[in-house]
């Protein structure tokens, strides 16, 4: 696990992600189904990306959904459900419209890390450098599939989406582009542990599990005048008694999971709204606020830093 | 502090939210309030016309304008160093 | 297609043309302390403004004297550039990026009147790619017949807002501006240029293209998307696949210098090129102009600027981009600026072989007239953040479209011309109140992004999704209307959008379909 961790954190991380379903929307109201699903505006263009989730009727969350705008279509990313209980979720919202909604069969190759850019730059060219977080551009020509800029490490991050049968010659070369970074493969555990790390959402992690939106702090994620099945629920719990928050021990707790490059133990837990501050002690551990530590890709300068000087460019330390 | 901060963001900033769904945790830049490099520029100056302090412009600035918590954070320090 | 045979300018080394190339020659710089208002809650840093203006008269609520000197600068590169010619058929087209206390014919009328021209006149303001735009039209003009001669070029003040709003954006250097330096940051500067514009008799524009980033209001496409697309525009017009030189819109700060050269060098192999910023500072309206000026002045001599400023280049920043200016022959050169907005455009200039206009069928489609308060259906973009304006036009555009998303494979093919003769008035108050309130340093930075004519044309290119050629014109629908037709007939495009905003008034739009003829 320590070694995904460092080639997440330092240098370059491969992850089949095998755990998102991708939908895509497409037609002539293609917009109009996705409109009705989402629980915020769609204030993206051809080429962008929208975090969201999917609403359960009371309030909770079906999935962790990333909503992006390919030309005029609409490519849904669900993290939580199995494939079919996802379309089954959102085909509803097509019935009566002009649009298709199907699973897209693809498959997702994910790279993490400071250097990942370069890696990708190798693969498929320079023009990856100038490409903005949560976009997405053509792999034309290395393949018929797209790559997005997200990632939820904090890390640079990106997600190739590549057809099934270009996968073994993409895979092929992007294995043959990792390899001078000493790329490792990474499973979810450790890519869910960079996310604890840095502030993001993991819809794996035991102690989100039945929570409301509001308690989740992702009430930035919808807007809640809009209409969508479950956001009456989640307007009736906006002002919880109790807040998820970061907590944080040198010694282990229940939930806790260990950080290799904190040393120490690290969670979420349900805390009252009047303590759900950083610096609370709660007994077996602290509150505390992330990021819990600095990305290094965020001293990254591209145009002045490069895996073969890393150990030159006298880059911070990761922990505060 | 956290009510200069929210303040200032739905305000001044003009962001798309009730002040109460600013959670502590909530990115503002790229994800999150999706704020960008000119409205850091009006939050840096809408807080300090609010509450007097100043968030420098140095790599810590910029580090501490990442959540309210982190802006919050940083804040405080700068109050306790003035 | 039209011929520059004579040159007019003014700059931070002086008045006229000799006082622009002795200095560029001689690699100085204009950059020096600002003595011509108060810096006060400002850091004092360099700018290139024309000397012999400096009484400390300029404060911010003296805007006028910013016309004043606009007026002034424009009149003395003007003559310099009419010579004895009669001037009383000369047309005129003014680039500038001014905040208005008149109305923007009023400084065009006031700029003629003084130089005596009685021929066809507009301005066009499309941000720091105003003077630029002012050649294109100028040009256009002379090719079709508008007029025989045009006096074309921009001119521009740093007023104190302008100065403050650049600095409050984190725009500006330390000290003196370096573009493509390790030490990042612009530095601006002030004057006017204007090119006689005639059917012969002297370096030729070729041709010119423009692009939209529909990217970010104030940051390039990091890509170079929009530069790339504006070069190979204007390369396509001018019938050429090359330059010697390539005078490059080199700001100096972060976000354009490396984005730039990429889409120069998308367009281009590895061409020469040189940024003027270093010695002339950002000279916003004028820039464009005052580029094309310096370039022909010096090709004439048999020569390329360098970069000055430009002593420890960024990573990335390849030998083509020269620190030294250089002897060689210059057949040919491209100018090149980008602007606030997502807005690029590129000048082709000097010999070729002339260059044959496609001439494609334009029917007029449909019209529509809006009221004042009319709203676009928001659908990929957040209209709660936009000024009043943005939204009358991305209404009037849609509305023009038929209401149809534009898609992928169509965003460069639909050109859009606008007539924006008034500067955002929600944006413009608003950046007036914040430094009434707070003083410079208090300036409200996204009411200082959206308070430029260009701002709404950027913003309806980034909502709709448009990325094809795009102007921003300040002379009237109707010659607006008439450089959408050229667009229309010269360009391989689908469709060509031409609008006219008026808050008070609503808007107009027209949409021009083009086929092969």
């Amino acid at each position: 696990m320590r070694a995904e961790i460092e080639a997440i954190r330092f240098g370059v991380a491969l992850h089949r992600a095998d755990h998102v379903v991708g939908i895509r929307i497409s037609g002539p109201e293609a917009f109009e189904v996705v409109d009705a699903l989402s629980p915020r505006p769609l204030y993206i263009r051809d080429g962008q990306m929208l975090p969201a989730i999917v609403l359960n009727d009371d309030g909770t969350v079906f999935a962790d959904l990333m909503i992006c705008a390919d030309d005029l279509d609409w490519l849904l990313f669900l993290e939580g459900p199995s494939p079919s209980d996802a379309l089954a979720r959102l085909l509803p919202f097509a019935e009566g419209l002009d649009a298709t909604c199907a699973i897209e069969p693809h498959v997702m190759w994910q790279l993490h890390g400071p250097y990942a850019w370069e890696c990708l730059a190798d693969l498929i060219g320079p023009e990856v450098v100038g490409i903005p977080y949560l976009t997405h551009f053509l792999l034309d020509p290395l393949s018929r599939g797209i790559c997005f800029r997200s990632g939820k490490t904090g890390e640079f991050g990106y997600e190739l989406w590549v057809p099934p049968d270009e996968e073994d010659p993409v895979l092929k070369a992007l294995r043959g582009a990792a390899g001078r970074f000493d790329a490792v493969e990474v499973g979810l555990e450790a890519l869910d542990l960079c996310a604890l790390e840095t502030g993001f959402y993991s819809i794996r992690h035991p102690a989100v599990q039945g929570l409301s939106v509001p308690e989740l702090q992702l009430l930035w994620r919808v807007e809640l005048d809009r209409d969508v099945p479950g956001m009456e629920a989640v307007r009736a719990a906006r002002h919880p008694a109790q807040r998820l928050t970061w907590v944080r021990s040198e010694r282990p707790f229940p939930g806790g999971l260990r950080s290799p490059l904190l040393e120490a133990w690290i969670g979420l837990r349900l805390v009252d709204r009047e303590r759900a501050w950083p610096g609370v002690d709660l007994g077996d551990a602290v509150t505390t606020h992330p990021p819990l530590l600095w990305n290094r890709s965020l001293h990254i300068d591209a145009q002045k830093h490069s895996w073969a000087s890393r150990e030159l460019d006298d880059l911070p330390d990761v922990r505060p | 502090m956290l009510g200069h901060i929210r303040r200032v963001l739905v305000e001044h900033l003009k962001v798309r939210v009730e002040p109460d769904q600013v959670q502590p945790d909530t990115p503002l830049f790229g994800t999150g309030l999706g704020l960008d490099s000119v409205d850091a520029v009006d939050l840096v100056v809408g807080l300090e016309k609010s509450s007097g302090i100043r968030v420098p412009d140095d790599a810590r600035g910029r580090a501490g304008l990442r959540t309210v918590n982190t802006l919050i954070s940083l804040m405080i320090e700068v109050q306790d160093e003035s | 297609m039209s011929a520059v045979t004579s040159l007019g300018a003014v700059s931070g080394f002086g008045l006229g043309v000799d006082a622009l190339v002795a200095g560029a020659l001689e690699e100085r710089t204009a950059l020096r302390a600002v003595r011509r208002f108060s810096t006060e809650g400002l850091r004092s840093v360099p700018a290139a403004l024309v000397p012999g203006f400096d009484e400390p008269r300029l404060k911010s609520d003296h805007q006028g004297r910013a016309d004043e000197l606009a007026i002034a600068f424009a009149v003395a590169a003007g003559r310099e550039a009419l010579g004895d010619r009669d001037p009383a058929d000369i047309g005129l087209v003014v680039g500038t990026n001014l905040e208005e206390t008149a109305p923007i014919s009023v400084l065009v009328d006031r700029i003629a009147a003084a130089v005596g021209l009685g021929g066809p006149r507009a301005a066009v303001s499309t941000a720091c790619a105003s003077g630029a735009t002012a050649l294109a039209l100028g040009s256009e003009w002379v090719e079709r017949g508008v007029c025989s001669r045009v006096l074309a070029g921009g001119t521009d003040v740093i007023t104190p807002t302008v100065y403050a709003g650049f600095q409050v954006l984190g725009a500006m250097s330390e000290g003196p501006c370096r573009p493509y330096d390790d030490r990042r940051g612009m530095g601006l500067g002030d004057g006017a240029a204007f090119c006689l514009l005639e059917a012969s008799g002297g370096p030729r524009i070729l041709g010119w293209g423009t692009s939209a980033d529909g990217h970010h209001p104030t940051q390039p496409a990091p890509d170079g998307r929009g530069v790339q697309a504006a070069l190979r525009a204007a390369l396509e017009h001018a019938g050429v696949d090359g330059v010697d030189h390539v005078h490059t819109h080199g700001t100096g700060t972060t976000a354009n210098d490396n984005a730039e050269l990429r889409g120069i060098f998308a367009a281009l192999d590895r061409t020469l090129c040189s940024s003027s910023k270093g010695m002339l500072g950002h000279t916003q309206g004028a820039a464009g102009a005052l580029e094309v000026v310096l370039s022909l002045a010096l090709a004439a001599r048999g020569r390329v600027p360098g970069t000055v400023g430009l002593q420890s280049p960024r990573a990335g920043v390849p030998d083509e981009v020269l620190k030294a200016g250089r002897s060689r022959r210059v057949d040919r050169i491209a100018s090149t600026n980008s602007a606030f907005g997502g807005l690029n455009i590129a000048l082709l200039l000097g010999e070729g072989p002339i260059p044959t206009r496609r001439c494609r069928r334009v029917t007029e489609e449909r019209r529509v007239e809006l009221a004042p308060d009319a709203r676009p259906q928001a659908r990929g973009f957040d209209p709660r953040r936009l000024d009043p304006s943005a939204l009358l036009l991305i209404a009037a555009v849609n509305a023009a479209l038929g209401g149809r998303p534009v898609r992928r494979g169509q965003a460069r093919r639909i050109g859009l011309v606008v007539d924006q003769p008034r500067v955002p008035a929600t944006s413009l108050r608003s950046l007036r109140t914040s430094i009434e309130e707070g003083g410079a340093p208090g300036l409200h930075a996204a009411a200082f992004a959206n308070a430029l004519r260009v701002a709404p044309t950027g913003a309806c290119t980034r909502a709709l999704g448009l990325r094809g050629p795009t102007d921003v014109l300040c002379g009237g629908l109707e010659v607006a209307l008439a450089h959408a037709h050229v667009l229309a007939e010269e360009r391989d495009l689908d469709a060509v959008v031409c609008a006219s905003v008026d808050e008070d008034l609503g808007a107009r739009s027209i949409l021009l379909l083009s086929a092969s003829a």
